[in-house]
């Protein structure tokens, strides 16, 4: 602010300078005549010594708070280099806007990431502005544009003139970034720290295991049906990957992991887990009963479904040549028949895992492992959690190694400091303007001050 | 009277106008700028083919006003901190909707209509504004505009497209509401609820994955089904186990009431699907009478063809379905109702069976048989709690992470459900530089104007009161007035005052008559203006034969040839050669002590000499006077 001040006492000086020998001019001409006038001017002396050092001299102490003034002023562009910037979306195909360059969170991240001091977020964000570099119209359709360049200005105020200008507009450009890629870029969580095994039902161990593996098999799935031939540095695809996981999960958590626990009734709390797996029975046999009414209730009505009414259910439409015809289209049977099915399925399933947990409560009941046995699941369980990390980061890479490739970084950003050109442009005009005013005061002395 | 000289008149004024417009047109800017607002503009559209018939995706009325709707607003002004500073209503007056017709399609719709066919087509393009005024800005207009898109397209989809919710019905469940049972029976089927929504989804995009979670829909549903399988079904089975309740007697008597509803109900089912029966014999009855069970399919092909039908005509289901449906549905409910009842008597029984420890106490007594037999029991209810209480955080922090996926997913579907075809421009409402150039160039032609009016007006004053009519020049008031103006000013160099009188005019006047002293003094202006020709010269008559004449640029002997010319030309002319004309000629030039327009004056006065023009004799004479 000091130096905001000098700058603009400089230039009142001056200017006053300037204001005061333009008036004595005038009102002193009145005392010569017009070829009196022309003497004067003609004969001043325009390259004075001293003018030229004192203008030398003030353009300098200008040129010195001048620069202090520029550095508070600096502005960057950030770019969008993804695909769908152009449909105006953040590359996970939600809605851009951009005014969230210079949000709350991006501020607050901003100040943390540069442990600035004395600033609060209000403040700082008070010194930002964003707009787009290039904007369009909506007057016609051809004047339509969506904006991927954004330019963001920062100009310091009193409560941030402690600040390095550069700096903070590096840190609000860099926070954004981490901020954009945390936020919209493709993204698979990790599972956020180990169970504890030791105090988890074997079976239930599995379960997790399985959940896991099938997390990671979704996210590859998934960044396999945007792009099935992007290949990694490995030479792997998300396909490849997958399958391999799959696979890992199919022999060493459902075969034999699974099977060990099954076949030798490794369990840590023999009566309460049985307990638990009867009451699943009794809770999935009352759903196994409702579905099995369900069936038995399509099955009846689609009996008493009168076979003269069907005939009537012929629905009229027409072929790709615009022709009608009598289409036979779904009736009252065909969605009962289909409803059959489905809970005819629901009968199914609730039945298997009926069996299922009978078949895990016989092999507890009838087994009684011995410690060998605890420890090699436990050493299995450990191996395969072990993969499944592994798995996971192999993943999580692929995943990385794809958006980096798709997304070209992301955003760009660069930062635009003090134009030497611009601030040479100002001193020269700034020179000019004080020769000026000096030799002006020089003239008006030469005018009498009486007629 | 002078001429008509517009340059003349612009001339004298040109410095004032163009200070007079420059300030002028300075006002004229700070006071647009002022009253300017910046109105942010974007343009959408919704890809949804329903969008063209006015519908939303659910198939509700598309109503595009819903973008400045409270609702839409109200979270607007929160999400920017906003609240008391702006009311939601001063905003919304500020935003503007525009619908962009297709020509095409109107065209297309003015032709169906004319040829008496329906035909409906609404605009799926809009351009959404918002104006800020000056104060606030273009970015507050724009960041406004993009807050209140944001918000809107997260609500479309939620509204329209993602409508099955995903929330949290267990976040306020208290605990001390509900006995152990029902508390678990309520966060199973909140689970049970909220992993059908989450099918739902998986079904709509399988590998949709939240980039701030981190997590896709099937893995949620996992992680319920997780927490189901293990923790809920272990508290089930611990419940049902050590019959942990807070009051027996309150509990039995809730689930013998429930059996109760539910025999009310199944009673009022089956009296329900009997008439359904009823009503299905008569309807097929009734059909088969009235031949219908026997139409052909050519009788309604030709029917078709009469109506020319093209489009999709809605819902067809048939009445004798929906008959079918509904005995379906009620015999469903009956026997989903008995099931119910039969879990109902499964749980009466669990609470009230008797171990055999307690010596049948528990069958009088309001507690259950474990808890007034097994010293564990506070325990084992103890630890229940606490794991109800684990369980309820572990919901909580899963439907965290369910909802925020969700909340994407809402953004995701309103973006692909509405594009947006140009982002938000501002612009501003009123072109302050274009209407400050008009203001200026309108005040430039009024200022010239009222130079040229008040030029021409002078000229008019100039000539009523400042000029001898007799002899064309300034008059004596205008000498007057000359002599007042040069008051406070200094001459400049090569001024040159000139005087001629005519000496003897009231002898000339006497002696020949009136009109011959006035011919005398016109052919002396005659012959004045000619001998100083181009010279830069103000003539004045200042009256009784006097003249006055100022000149510029010039000097002492220049003038005193123009005299001496003037002289000679005197003594040739042609008319009034008997008239003997006397007259004096004083000339005064600046120099340094002498710069002042009265001593000039005064000096040309003094250097006044006489002569006489005499031309009978064929001579002048020189008379000193």
């Amino acid at each position: 602010m000091v130096t905001a001040l000098f700058q603009k006492l400089i230039i009142l000086i001056v200017g006053v300078l300037f204001l005061t020998s333009a008036a004595l001019i005038y009102f002193r001409s009145k005392n010569v005549n017009r070829a009196e006038r022309t003497q004067i001017f003609k004969t001043a002396e325009y390259l004075n010594a001293w003018i030229i050092l004192i203008c030398f001299i003030t353009t300098m102490v200008y040129g010195i708070f001048n620069h202090y003034e520029l550095k508070k002023s600096v502005h960057a562009i950030i770019s969008l280099n993804y695909s769908e910037a152009s449909q105006a979306l953040n590359s996970n195909g939600t809605r851009y806007n951009m005014a969230e360059i210079i949000s709350d969170e991006v501020v607050d991240r901003a100040i943390k990431k540069g442990a600035l001091e004395d600033v609060t977020v209000k403040q700082l964000k008070s010194c930002l502005v964003v707009y787009p570099c290039v904007q369009g119209g909506v007057g016609d359709e051809s004047e339509y544009h969506i904006s991927t360049e954004f330019a963001v200005e920062y100009h310091a105020s009193k409560d941030t003139d402690h600040l390095d200008s550069e700096n903070v507009i590096k840190l609000i450009t860099a926070a954004y970034k981490e901020y954009y890629i945390e936020k919209y870029t493709d993204n698979f969580s990790l599972s956020s720290e180990k169970p504890d095994f030791a105090k988890m039902e074997y079976m239930d161990i599995v379960s997790y295991l399985d959940k896991e593996t099938g997390a990671v098999l979704n996210y590859l799935y998934g960044m396999a049906e945007k792009n099935p031939s992007f290949v990694t540095e490995n030479n792997s695809t998300f396909n490849s990957i997958a399958g391999k996981v799959y696979q890992f999960k199919e022999t060493q958590i459902n075969q034999n992991l699974r099977s060990l626990i099954l076949q030798n009734g490794v369990v840590r709390d023999k009566g309460g887990y049985i307990d638990r797996l009867a009451y699943q029975n009794k809770n999935v046999d009352f759903d196994r009963r409702k579905n099995n009414a369900s069936y038995n209730l399509c099955n009846q009505a689609i009996e008493m479904y009168s076979e003269e009414m069907t005939r009537v259910v012929l629905v009229p439409t027409w072929d790709q040549s615009g022709k009608y015809y009598m289409g036979r289209t779904k009736v009252g049977v065909d969605e009962l028949s289909v409803m059959a099915t489905n809970f005819s399925n629901y009968v199914a399933s609730n039945e298997k895992e009926i069996m299922d947990n009978n078949l895990i409560i016989n092999k507890i009941a009838e087994k009684t492992p011995n410690a060998g046995l605890y420890a090699s699941a436990d050493s299995l369980i450990e191996s395969i959690y072990n993969s499944i990390k592994g798995f996971e980061k192999e993943a999580i890479n692929a995943g990385r190694e794809y958006s980096s490739h798709k997304m070209n970084q992301c955003i760009a950003v660069t930062i635009y400091g003090i134009s030497l050109m611009n601030e040479l442009k100002t001193l020269l005009l700034f020179a000019a303007f004080v020769y000026v005013s000096l030799i002006l005061r020089h003239i008006s002395k030469k005018f009498p001050k009486k007629a | 009277m002078k001429n008509f000289q517009i340059l003349r008149y612009l001339k004298k004024l040109l410095p004032l106008i163009i200070v007079f417009c420059l300030v002028a047109t300075y006002a004229v800017y700070f006071k647009l700028s002022g009253a300017n607002s910046y109105i942010a503009s974007e343009v959408i559209h919704y890809n949804d083919e329903q969008a063209e018939k006015g519908l939303a995706p659910t198939g509700d009325k598309l109503d595009v006003n819903e973008i400045k709707s409270s609702a839409v607003m109200s979270k607007v002004v929160d999400k920017m901190g906003l609240t008391g500073i702006y009311s939601v209503d001063s905003l919304i007056s500020r935003i503007d909707i525009t619908p962009i017709e297709d020509a095409d399609k109107v065209a297309q719709k003015e032709a169906k209509l004319e040829e008496g066919e329906e035909y409906i087509y609404e605009p799926s393009t809009f351009i959404v504004s918002f104006a800020a005024t000056s104060g606030e800005g273009p970015d507050f207009a724009r960041t406004i505009l993009d807050e209140t898109l944001d918000v809107y397209f997260e609500r479309f989809s939620q509204k329209y497209v993602n409508v099955a919710p995903a929330n949290n019905t267990i976040e306020n469940l208290d605990k001390n509401d509900y006995d152990f049972i029902e508390m678990m029976e309520l966060i199973d089927t909140s689970i049970d609820n909220t992993l059908s929504t989450l099918y739902q989804r998986m079904e709509q995009n399988n590998y949709y994955r939240s980039t701030e979670t981190g997590v896709s829909f099937a893995e949620l549903a996992d992680d319920f089904n997780y927490l189901r399988q293990v923790k809920v079904s272990s508290l089930f089975s611990k419940i049902y186990k050590y019959q942990i309740t807070k009051d027996k007697s309150v509990l039995i008597s809730d689930y013998t009431t429930r059996i109760d509803n539910n025999n009310i109900s199944n009673a009022k089912d089956a009296s329900i699907v009997e008439d359904v029966v009823t009503v299905i014999d008569a309807y097929v009855k009734k059909m088969r009478e009235s031949g219908n069970t026997n139409i052909t399919y050519e009788y309604i092909l030709d029917n078709l063809h009469e109506r020319n039908l093209q489009e999709y005509v809605g819902d067809q289901t048939v009445t004798y379905d929906e008959l079918i449906y509904s005995w379906r549905d009620h015999n469903e409910s009956r026997e989903h109702a008995i099931i119910d009842s039969a879990y109902c008597s499964y749980v009466i029984n669990t609470f009230s069976n008797c171990t055999g420890n307690c010596g049948e106490q528990c069958k009088t007594s309001g507690k259950t048989c474990t808890e007034l037999c097994n010293t564990q029991y506070a325990a084992i209810r103890e630890n229940v709690e606490k794991e109800i209480n684990t369980l309820l955080d572990e919901l909580t922090a899963l439907y965290g992470i369910t909802m925020k996926t969700n909340d994407e997913y809402n953004k995701y579907l309103g973006a692909s459900y509405i594009s947006v075809l140009s982002s938000a421009s501002v612009r501003e409402s009123v072109n302050v530089p274009l209407y400050t150039a008009i203001a200026f160039f309108f005040l430039v032609v009024l200022c010239c104007g009222g130079a040229i009016v008040l030029g021409r007006a002078g000229d008019i004053i100039n000539y009523i009161f400042y000029t001898d009519h007799l002899t064309g020049y300034n008059n004596r008031a205008y000498l007057d007035k000359y002599l007042k103006s040069k008051d406070k000013k200094l001459l400049d160099d090569g001024v040159v005052y000139c005087l001629v009188d005519i000496s003897n005019l009231v002898h000339i006047n006497t002696e020949y008559s009136r009109d011959v002293g006035d011919e005398i003094i016109k052919m002396f202006t005659s012959y004045i203006k000619e001998t100083f020709g181009k010279s830069k010269t103000e003539y004045i008559y200042n009256g009784n034969g006097s003249f006055v004449m100022l000149t510029e640029e010039a000097d002492y002997i220049t003038v005193e040839d123009i005299m001496r010319l003037f002289r000679l030309r005197l003594d040739e002319r042609e008319e009034h050669r008997n008239v003997v004309i006397e007259y004096k000629i004083g000339i005064a030039e600046t120099f340094k002590e002498n710069k002042t327009a009265r001593k000039l004056l005064s000096e040309a006065i003094e250097s006044k000499k006489g002569y006489v023009s005499f031309l009978e004799q064929n001579k002048n004479e020189q008379l000193k006077v």
